[in-house]
C-alpha cells in the first residue's frame, strides 16, 4: 500500500518504512543534507535536513451512544523534525522551505562551520563539497564566533586515505561505511563534542579492498584519496559515464580528464550492479591509459606504413591465406569488435577456427554489503559467449593453436584491447612462427604486437564506444573518455575498414551504435537493442542471463 | 605488555554478559575492569577487549575516548580533578586550580614529571554545597582555598 503525503503542498507517494528525505529528493525537492546515505544506515546526527512536518489531523469525533459529539481532538501539533529520520504518514503535510526552515537550516550551518578552518583554496573536494554548497544555499555570509578554533589532527590514515580533521564534520558516515559495507570496522570517531573526529585503532589502519569509497561517502573534504591528493582542481576535468574493466562485474563510474589524461574513476550508482561503490584496483585501473610504449603507428613488416596501407595489406595477406586462417579476440574487447571480428572471420573461411585470450583469474571477494569483486578479470566474457558461442569460448584457443601445429592454419588474425593478457608459452609459440599475422592491439610489449607481420595501432576502452556484457548479463555502454594516441584507433572502425577490402569493396564505417544495431538484428542476445535503450545504466541480455552467464 | 584479564576478571566478565542482549552491550563495564586491573586502559586491554566482545578495536577506540573518566596511560598516581563549573567558580576554583598548578609545576591535562600528579579541570562533581570541590583519585576534597591547597599536596605526597 503505497502512502501519500504532501511535500511543499506536491502530492507524493512512498512505500510504508520509508522516511521523507529519499521520497522528498526523487521528486527532485531539494532537502540539504550530510549524514543520510542512500547506502547507509540511517544516523541523523547532522541535523541538516529539518523540514517541518504536520501529522495528519485526526477523525473528526463520533457521537457517542448518548448522541453528543465528545469534545473535538486537538489540531495535530507540527515540528521541525530531521526528515532523513522521519517515517511518512498517509496525510502527513511536510514543509521544507518555511522561514523557520530556513532559519534553522542556518543555524545548523553556523555550528558546522564553528571550527571549519576555512581551507577551500586549497581543499581536493572544493567545488563538489556538501559544505560549501550548503554553506551558499543555505548558510550566512558571516560567523558569530570569536573563541580559539578547535584544530584536529591531520594525518594518514592507511595506504589510500589521509584525514584533513579540522574539515571533518563528524557525520559518520565513513564510520559507517566500514562498519556496513566492507565490515572491516577501522574506522571510529574519538574523543566527544568539538574534540571528535575521525580516526583508526593505532597499528591497523584503513586498508582494505574498498577503502577509496571512504572518500566519495565523506561528503566534505576530511578524507581525502592520496591518488587524487593535490591533482586536480575537480572543475577543470570533463566527466564520462563508462565502465570499470577490472573484472566482470563491470561496476558503472565517472571517469575525469583534464588535458586528454585521466585524473580518476568514481563510482557511479547503479543499484543492479555496483550500488555506489567500486574496488580500489578497478579505481586505479585508469592507470593503465597512460602505460608507456602504446602503440601508435600502422606498420607492415617492422616498416611504418599509413593506416590505409595497414588495411590493405591485412586484407591482402589474411585473404591470401586461401581460407587457412584462424582468429584470436580478446575478452577486453566490446561486443561490437567480437562482433566484427566473427564477420572478418567467416569472411575470410567459412571453417576457421576462432579462440580467445583473456587476463588470469585473481580471487573472488564478497564484502558484509553484498558488494562482490569476481575472480574473472576480464569484462566482457559474457558477451563473447553470446556472440561466438561456447567453444570458441572454451576450447577455441586450443583448436587455433591445433590447426596451427596440423598446419592446416598458415595465417592468424588477433585482436586485443587490453594490457597484460595471459599468454601461455605455447600460444606465444605459434605467434613467432605463423607465416602471416595480423594484429590489432595496443602496447609494443604484447606478444602478439612483437611478432606482428601488419600491426594496427589499437584502442583501450578508456577510448573508444561500445558495450559489455557483465557477469549477470546485463549489456552496458563503455564511452570514450579520452583520445586515442597517434595514429591509434578502435578496433571498431579498423575491423569494418579491413571488411570493407572484401570485394566489391566499400567504403562505410558505422558508429558503436550502428554495428551494434547489426548485432541485435543477426545475436538473439542483444535482438533489438540500442545505444540509447542501453542508456547510462544498462539493460539485460535479451536472452536469459543463464544464457550469457560466464 | 599484553593485557589479559585474570581468571577470575574474565569469570566476571563472561558472567556479567550474559546479563545484556547483545554481549557488546558489556563493552562500559569491560573497560572499568580493565582500567581496575591495570591502573589504566591501554591499547593493549582495549584490543583484548574488543576480542571477548566481537566488535572492532577501533570500535572500543572510540567508545573510550568518549568518556573521561577512564583512565587513560600516563595518567598520574593522583588524578586531580578540580570542579570548574559555575558554584565552585565563584568559590575560588580557579585560584584553587592556579595553585595545584603553581605547586605542582604542570599545567591542565599535564602529569608532573615523577608521574606523581595529573592535573585536570572538570564539570561540576555535585558536591556544590561544598564548593570549592576537588577529587582525587576516587576521594572528594571539599571547602578547598587556594591556602588549604599546599597541605592537601603534602597529604597526597605522603599517602603512598
Ligand atoms: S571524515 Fe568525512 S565522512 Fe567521516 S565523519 Fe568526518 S565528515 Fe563524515
Ligand atoms: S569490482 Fe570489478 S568492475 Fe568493479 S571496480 Fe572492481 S575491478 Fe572494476
Ligand atoms: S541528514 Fe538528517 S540528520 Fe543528517
Ligand atoms: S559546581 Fe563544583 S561540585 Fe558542583
Amino acid at each position: 500500500m503505497p502512502i501519500n503525503f504532501t511535500i511543499d503542498g506536491k502530492q507524493v507517494q512512498g512505500e510504508k518504512g520509508e522516511t521523507v528525505l529519499p521520497v522528498a529528493l526523487r521528486n527532485n525537492i531539494d532537502v540539504p543534507y550530510f549524514c543520510y546515505h542512500p547506502g547507509l544506515s540511517l544516523s541523523g546526527n547532522c541535523r541538516m535536513c529539518l523540514v517541518r512536518v504536520t501529522p495528519a489531523a485526526p477523525p473528526p469525533p463520533k457521537p457517542g451512544p448518548d448522541g453528543k459529539l465528545p469534545p473535538a481532538p486537538p489540531p495535530p501539533r507540527s515540528m521541525l523534525a530531521i526528515s532523513c529520520m522521519t517515517q511518512i504518514a498517509d496525510g502527513m503535510t511536510v514543509d521544507t522551505k518555511t522561514p523557520d526552515v530556513l532559519r534553522a537550516r542556518e543555524g545548523v550551518m553556523e555550528f558546522e562551520l564553528i571550527n571549519h578552518p576555512l581551507d577551500c583554496p586549497t581543499c581536493d573536494q572544493a567545488g563538489e563539497c556538501f559544505l560549501q554548497d550548503h554553506s551558499y544555499q543555505h548558510g550566512r555570509s558571516h560567523g558569530r564566533f570569536y573563541e580559539e578554533r578547535q584544530m584536529k589532527h591531520t594525518k594518514s590514515l592507511g595506504p589510500t586515505i589521509s584525514i584533513w580533521g579540522s574539515r571533518c564534520i563528524v557525520c559518520s558516515r565513513c564510520v559507517r561505511f566500514t562498519d556496513e559495507i566492507t565490515g572491516t570496522g577501522e574506522l571510529c570517531i574519538v574523543n566527544r563534542s568539538d574534540h571528535s573526529v575521525v580516526d583508526v585503532f593505532p597499528g591497523k589502519p584503513l586498508d582494505n579492498a574498498l577503502s577509496m569509497c571512504a572518500e566519495d561517502v565523506c561528503p566534505v573534504g576530511a578524507l581525502i584519496s592520496e591518488d587524487f591528493k593535490f591533482k586536480a582542481r575537480v572543475w577543470f576535468m570533463k566527466e564520462q559515464k563508462t565502465l570499470c574493466a577490472g573484472c566482470s562485474v563491470g561496476c558503472n563510474v565517472v571517469a575525469e580528464q583534464v588535458n586528454e589524461e585521466i585524473a580518476r574513476l568514481k563510482p557511479r550508482e547503479n543499484l543492479a550492479v555496483n550500488d555506489w561503490w567500486m574496488c580500489d584496483a578497478g579505481r586505479l585501473s585508469y592507470k593503465q591509459h597512460a602505460l608507456p610504449g602504446r602503440l601508435v603507428e600502422a606498420r607492415v613488416d617492422g616498416k611504418a606504413v599509413t593506416r590505409a596501407e595497414a588495411v590493405l595489406a591485412a586484407w591482402q595477406r589474411l585473404s591470401a591465406a586461401g581460407g587457412a586462417v584462424a582468429g584470436l579476440v580478446s575478452l577486453w574487447n566490446t561486443n561490437e569488435e567480437m562482433f566484427l571480428f566473427r564477420r572478418l572471420m567467416k569472411l575470410l573461411s567459412a571453417v576457421a577456427p576462432m579462440g580467445t585470450l583473456e587476463k588470469s583469474h585473481g580471487e573472488r571477494k564478497q564484502f558484509k554489503g553484498g558488494f562482490v569483486i569476481e575472480g574473472d578479470r576480464n569484462p566482457n566474457r559474457a558477451g563473447a559467449r553470446a556472440i561466438l558461442g561456447d567453444v570458441a569460448l572454451e576450447v577455441g584457443a586450443t583448436a587455433v593453436r591445433k590447426a596451427f601445429e596440423a598446419g592446416t592454419v598458415n595465417a592468424l588474425l588477433v585482436v586485443s584491447g587490453a594490457p597484460e593478457l595471459a599468454i601461455s608459452p605455447e600460444i606465444e609459440a605459434m605467434l613467432a612462427r605463423v607465416k602471416t599475422l595480423v594484429v590489432l592491439d595496443v602496447l609494443e610489449s604484447s606478444s602478439a604486437a612483437k611478432y606482428a607481420k601488419v600491426r594496427l595501432p589499437a584502442t583501450m576502452h578508456w577510448e573508444q564506444d561500445g558495450t559489455f556484457v557483465n557477469v549477470d548479463g546485463r549489456v552496458q555502454r563503455v564511452r570514450p573518455v579520452i583520445q586515442p594516441p597517434g595514429d591509434a584507433a578502435p578496433a571498431l572502425e579498423l575491423l569494418q575498414e579491413i571488411v570493407n577490402r572484401h570485394p566489391p569493396g566499400g567504403s562505410g564505417v558505422l558508429s558503436g551504435d550502428g554495428v551494434f544495431r547489426q548485432l541485435g538484428a543477426e545475436i538473439e542476445a542483444f535482438r533489438e537493442l540500442t545505444y540509447r535503450e542501453v542508456g547510462d545504466l544498462g539493460v539485460p541480455a535479451r536472452t536469459a542471463a543463464q544464457a550469457v552467464k560466464a | 605488555m599484553s593485557f589479559t584479564f585474570t581468571p577470575e576478571r574474565r569469570a566476571k566478565l563472561d558472567a556479567l554478559i550474559l546479563r545484556y542482549p547483545k554481549k557488546q552491550a558489556a563493552l562500559l563495564p569491560a573497560l572499568r575492569m580493565a582500567e581496575e586491573q591495570a591502573g589504566c586502559v591501554d591499547f593493549d586491554a582495549m584490543e583484548h577487549v574488543a576480542e571477548i566482545l566481537d566488535v572492532s578495536p577501533a570500535k572500543v577506540l572510540g567508545v573510550f575516548t568518549f568518556y573521561t573518566h577512564y583512565r587513560r596511560p600516563g595518567t598520574g598516581k593522583h588524578l586531580v580533578q578540580v570542579c570548574a563549573t559555575l558554584p565552585c567558580a565563584l568559590r575560588g576554583a580557579e585560584a584553587v586550580f592556579d595553585k595545584f598548578a603553581a605547586e605542582l609545576g604542570i599545567g591542565q591535562d599535564e602529569t608532573t614529571k615523577d608521574g606523581m600528579f595529573t592535573l585536570k579541570k572538570v564539570e561540576c562533581l555535585a558536591s556544590c554545597g561544598s564548593a570549592v570541590c576537588v577529587q582525587v583519585n576516587d576521594d572528594y576534597h571539599e571547602n578547598l582555598t587556594a591556602e588549604t591547597v599546599p597541605d592537601l599536596i603534602r597529604k597526597l605526597k605522603e599517602s603512598r
